[in-house]
């Protein structure tokens, strides 16, 4: 999916990345990589950027100017570290928010370092009247002004979660529309800009749908949990909605925004682009069997051990999970 | 043995989906040690459904408990 030159690429704009903070911020430098191990564990920073599962925060730009030109590593280098620089930003500035992932308040100054490596190669590249500008404004406000929305939500429909939730990751409109200045290109974005929402939609489901039970637990507000307080009555548990009906419910939708996005990717005409969708699609349908199976075994496991009935007999024996 | 739509879902269900989506290690006492896995969440079990048990596809069920677990920490 990542092709060799784009995987080394994202190794050597980390080494920038960090390279540059250790000598001009070294304690700093040191609580990130902290924050980044407990997030990632012993995964190498550029692999978590290149694994399948991940937003394709660094394939968008490069399959963009790939479309019209062979890439030009050096400005892919200085992107991917200007990106991956963003994403941390984002990242901490959420985790802070949900309170549900590895984050340190004390760790808020080096905002300052990651948001200045983020916006790096811009200032180099585009002067200050340069219309990039222009939408780097609008994206990057946009962005805030969703995650803020988001956050204050109690329940999602269809309507918010495509022009709110999903739109979380719209910052990576911003490498896609440097790339596509740098290459005088600019009248390509509106298609990529549209396929970008549409994989946040897609994106922002398949994180739902994969982390829906640790979400319920959490008390978080979802499109995912919404449509299932929706469809349950007040006696039927969410999970049971899940395993009856809700996993499928959220694999059409998932499946009605592949439909779009191969439509998109087909006017586009990236060829690499049209492959990742066809793999990434393959891959959560791969995840679906597996998904389907468990939770028919789990039905079968609760048939047998009957729990409802002994739970009334011994009502204090269950316990709670942890 | 699915769940059919509108068919009828075993009191504890919900219960079981959160344990085995969310502990790894129940799910894979499931496979290893059934009664042992039983007794963790309270229920001592009988030889009856100890033989049921047998007939249970307990990979599938570790399974979904690592694909739930799969998505944390990605990008």
């Amino acid at each position: 999916m990542y092709p060799l030159a784009l995987q080394a690429l994202a190794a050597a704009s980390v080494a920038d990345l960090f390279l540059d903070l250790d000598a001009a911020a070294p304690h700093t430098s040191q609580r990130i990589r902290s924050w980044l191990e407990s997030l990632f564990g012993p995964v190498a920073l550029h692999k978590v950027f290149t694994q399948p599962g991940a937003f394709p925060l660094l394939l968008l730009p490069w399959w963009l100017e790939a479309s019209v030109r062979e890439p030009d590593l050096s400005l892919q280098r200085e992107l991917a570290t200007s990106s991956i620089s963003g994403y941390l930003y984002i990242r901490l500035i959420d985790n802070l928010m949900d309170g549900d992932a590895p984050a340190d308040v004390g760790l808020l100054p080096a905002l300052s370092l990651l948001h200045t490596r983020f916006t790096d190669p811009f200032r180099k590249w585009f002067g200050h009247q340069h219309p990039f500008w222009e939408e780097f404004h609008s994206i990057w406000f946009e962005t805030a002004e969703v995650t803020l929305r988001d956050s204050t939500l109690d329940s999602i429909d269809r309507s918010q979660f495509e022009t709110i939730s999903a739109r979380k990751t719209g910052a990576a409109n911003i490498p896609v529309a440097a790339i596509a200045h740098a290459i005088d290109r600019p009248d390509l974005l509106p298609d990529w800009y549209q396929l970008i929402d549409r994989f946040g939609c897609w994106h922002q489901m398949v994180n739902d749908l994969f982390g829906w039970h640790k979400d319920l637990r959490n008390g978080k507000t979802t499109f995912l949990l919404s449509e299932g307080r929706h469809a349950t009555s007040s006696a039927e548990p969410i999970e049971e909605w899940f395993s009856r009906s809700g996993f499928d419910w959220a694999i059409q939708q998932l499946d009605g925004w592949m439909d779009v996005l191969r439509v998109l990717g087909d006017r586009i005409g990236s060829h690499d682009l049209m492959l990742y969708l066809d793999t990434r699609h393959a891959q959560l349908h791969d995840q679906v069997a597996t998904v389907r199976s468990g939770l028919e075994a789990l039905a079968d496991l609760g048939r047998v051990v009957d729990l409802g009935e002994r739970r009334s007999r011994n009502p204090g024996e269950m316990r709670p999970i942890e | 043995m699915a769940v059919e739509p509108g068919g009828e879902f075993p009191i504890g269900f919900s219960y079981l989906v959160g344990k085995a989506a969310f502990d790894p290690e129940f799910a894979g006492a499931l496979s290893e040690d059934p009664p042992q896995a039983l007794r963790s969440i309270g229920i001592e079990p009988t030889a009856e459904m100890l033989e049921a048990l047998r007939r249970i596809d307990t990979d599938a069920i570790m399974d979904l408990a690592a694909a739930f677990d799969d998505k944390r920490g990605v990008v």
